[in-house]
């Protein structure tokens, strides 16, 4: 017991790094923050796992001996239990492990204790009539559920184990109107377990946005997003946070949504190289978003542009660039260009440029230029390298896709621990004697048990108005 | 209208925090009578009566003022009155109070009455002053009917938790005053045996709820609105905690060699978990809950 309960401090205590440091499962971009700011102590916390504390040596070595303890724990005591179960009620054990008597006065006419012991039966007691005294115990359900509730932990912690290892989730970020079909490749971000085969065990299906709507107070408070999504056999149903839909086995969420706008390049041949649109990702919960363009064919060099996309556009006192909403009332983007190589032979984010090799175009006075467009508007790169045309802004949604085979295990075993618990919290086990007398019946318990539920237990079965007779010791 | 809703609830918590401050003079009283009486000898003294009476009769109508703040909200914002920190905050006191108000008859529990009181008032002036936001509607991720199950499992657990921390910490007292040998009558405090089986049977109803509120309603949710039962967000890994620390306490009670004594800080330090859980993870880290900021 002092071991099981050593080791929940431990495990509370090992719990608590992650929530403090960015773990990579949950918050990737916070630990690519740490490892930038702190390059010395990130690389040790790598070795340590602590961007992983969840899937680290030390943090399963705590929950592991944890089970160790409990599984020792539960086998004797369940053995023990079972024991307890199949023997009979003792016979009245000598004086001094006994309190009481106490004695109860009955109703007219007079039940007997064969009548007690059938009612108390039952009720789930378990009694021994040795013909003179009447041996009851009640009560097991304690122990039972005490037994329950750790043995679905044990549960919960394989269920969680199996889950990790068959089940996957993935995103994609679909562009309304477009269309995804759920093989490995197609996916943004696919996490599979140890056992799940992308290749073999994913759903084939496909999904179309048809529509994406989001909705915000004047304040720019989102209301409500709903993203209308039809599949390859023709049904269409609209899915919002909150309300997912399933597709064969596996559950498709929308988890976020944003801007993409529809770009359209030609290079200095005046040959369309880019047309399409192109996802921005949003910054904060304003929505101003951020993208690039990346047209590494154009002739004759490379083009590339990055964009700041305002949603409801306006220029501050100063002249800075800021949205005022996040809806797309009055949309302008905020290009910069540049040229030469884009070093796309090595493998890059389609979120961000590297610009080593670049040049950026500059104004006469050799600072960046930059352009404002609005839907419709074009730019024009100096010396008839090409042009950039802003067609218009299409939404996107983010949908998370998971299969879920071990999560009703999970789920089925946390609910049976809960009964369980409420099962050994709140049950009294009691054992009592009762034998009759002219008087009333004479009730003794065990040094253990709280005479008072004695007196429930027998007025609850003879509540008649004669029965609330006083018990006096 | 909407307008008139809010103002009546803003106005409701400066009224129920200026009523409980009043309850807390008239429980002082008591306290100050019986330190200087013994118990016992004149437990139905004039005084001493007024003042249990007084300290109810305030707190109830504190109470009350409190329950229509909460509906004022509810109405203004058209949606379950916890959406965010604040009403946390009041719903959170409201259901504290509820049960002390709940056990005072059953337990003759006007000794609680002092500290649940200054909690209560602490409380709702730190929600008034720190973390008040003007009633709106709620973000797409909190429209869920599993807001009402999981939100208010959780703050029920949470009151009782604090009014678990209230007598686990009186129960501390008690017990050095004891093992001092204090004059054992001359206190407004029950014996340390009774506080420590109050704070026993307080958390274990509590614990229950908690782990209802964080381990069944909270994951279902999850799943619903981010795709996934349990992904070691913040507010899940310290949810986690607390419900390792209280199991801890409830496992310690049982444990053979161990001191009441520290079963009580193991229960304070599961309050700790709960009060960084709900202030500390909203204020300094941001996690899929920051919604429920400030």
């Amino acid at each position: 017991m002092r071991t099981a309960l050593r080791l929940l401090f431990l495990l509370a205590v090992a719990t608590v790094p992650g929530s403090l440091i960015p773990q990579s499962g949950v918050d990737p971009l916070g630990v690519r923050q740490w490892e930038q700011r702190w390059p010395d102590v990130s690389s040790w916390l790598a070795r340590l796992g602590f961007f992983n504390v969840y899937g680290s040596a030390w943090f399963s070595a705590v929950y592991l001996l944890l089970m160790v303890s409990l599984v020792g724990c539960l086998v004797p005591r369940l053995r023990h239990y079972l024991r307890r179960l199949a023997a009979a009620p003792g016979t009245m054990r000598s004086a001094e492990h006994l309190q009481g008597p106490w004695w109860v006065e009955l109703p007219r006419p007079r039940p007997t204790l064969t009548q007690l012991r059938t009612r108390l039966r039952l009720r789930g007691a378990k009694t021994a009539w040795d013909g003179e005294t009447l041996c009851v115990t009640r009560g097991h359900a304690r122990e039972a559920g005490n037994l329950v509730f750790h043995g679905s932990i044990l549960a919960v912690l394989l269920a969680f184990a199996w889950g990790t290892l068959t089940t996957f989730t993935g995103g994609v970020i679909l562009v309304e109107g477009n269309t995804f079909t759920s093989t490995p490749s197609q996916y943004d971000e696919i996490v599979p377990g140890r056992l799940f085969d992308p290749g073999r065990d994913l759903d084939t299906f496909s999904l179309s946005l048809d529509d994406f709507d989001a909705e915000f107070t004047g304040r720019g408070q989102p209301i409500d997003f709903s993203a209308e999504l039809s599949t390859s056999d023709g049904t269409s149903e609209v899915i919002e946070v909150n309300h997912p839909m399933s597709v064969e086995d596996t559950d498709v969420f929308l988890v976020g949504h944003g801007y993409a706008p529809v770009i359209s390049v030609e290079d200095g041949r005046g040959k369309v190289v880019y047309e399409g649109p192109v996802t921005f990702l949003p910054q904060d919960a304003s929505l101003q978003s951020f993208g690039v363009i990346k047209v590494p064919d154009a002739q004759p060099e490379g083009l590339a542009f990055d964009g700041e996309l305002y949603p409801t556009y306006a220029a501050a006192e100063d002249g800075t660039d800021v949205t005022l909403h996040p809806d797309t009332l009055v949309p302008r983007i905020r290009f910069t260009a540049w040229t030469g190589d884009l070093g796309m032979s090595a493998a890059q984010s389609v979120y961000a440029l590297d610009t080593s090799r670049m040049t950026a175009v500059t104004r006469s006075d050799g600072e960046p230029r930059s352009w404002l467009l609005g839907p419709g508007d074009e730019l024009s790169l100096p010396g008839g390298r090409g042009q950039l045309r802003f067609e218009g802004v299409r939404p996107w949604a983010k949908l998370q896709m998971s299969s879920s085979a071990a999560e009703p295990l999970a789920l089925g075993s946390v609910v049976v621990g809960l009964l369980g618990l409420l099962a050994s919290l709140f049950s009294r086990p009691r054992t009592y004697w009762v034998t009759e007398h002219p008087e009333g019946w004479r009730v003794s318990t065990s040094r253990s048990t709280d005479p008072t539920v004695i007196e429930r237990d027998v007025r609850t079965l003879w509540s008649t108005r004669h029965s609330r007779g006083s018990s006096h010791a | 209208m909407l307008e008139t809703y809010a103002f009546i609830s803003d106005r409701s918590v400066a009224s129920s925090a200026a009523v409980f401050a009043l309850a807390l003079v008239a429980y002082a009283g008591l306290w100050a009578i019986d330190r200087h009486h013994r118990v016992g000898s004149d437990d139905s003294s004039r005084p001493r009566q007024l003042a249990a009476r007084l300290g109810a009769s305030l707190t109830t109508l504190a109470w009350a003022l409190l329950l229509v703040a909460v509906i004022g909200r509810a109405l203004a914002s058209q949606r379950v009155p916890w959406g965010n920190m604040y009403e946390f905050a009041l719903v959170g006191t409201l259901g504290m109070v509820g049960l002390y108000l709940a056990l005072l008859r059953p337990l003759s529990a006007s000794w609680l009455g002092l500290p649940v009181t200054t909690v209560a008032l602490a409380s709702l002036m730190l929600a008034s002053l720190l973390l008040y936001a003007p009633a709106g509607p709620l973000v797409p991720a909190l429209q869920s009917y599993w807001l009402v199950v999981h939100v208010a499992a959780a703050i029920l657990a949470i009151s009782a938790f604090a009014l678990g921390a209230l007598t686990a910490g009186l129960y501390l007292v008690r017990e050095r005053q004891e093992r001092r040998g204090g004059d054992p009558e001359r206190t407004a405090l029950p014996t340390a045996a009774a506080l420590d089986r109050l704070t026993y049977r307080i958390h274990a109803f509590a614990f229950p709820v908690w782990t209802f509120a964080a381990l069944i309603a909270g994951p279902i949710w999850a799943k619903y609105a981010w795709g996934r039962y349990w992904g070691w967000d913040p507010k899940e890994v310290w949810a986690f905690i607390t419900w390792v620390v209280y199991a801890a306490y409830l496992h310690s009670r049982a444990t053979a060699g161990w001191s009441r004594r520290r079963s009580a800080v193991v229960a304070l330090v599961g309050f700790a978990t709960v009060l960084f859980d709900f202030i500390g993870i909203n204020v300094f880290i941001s996690g899929l809950h920051s919604y429920a900021g400030i």
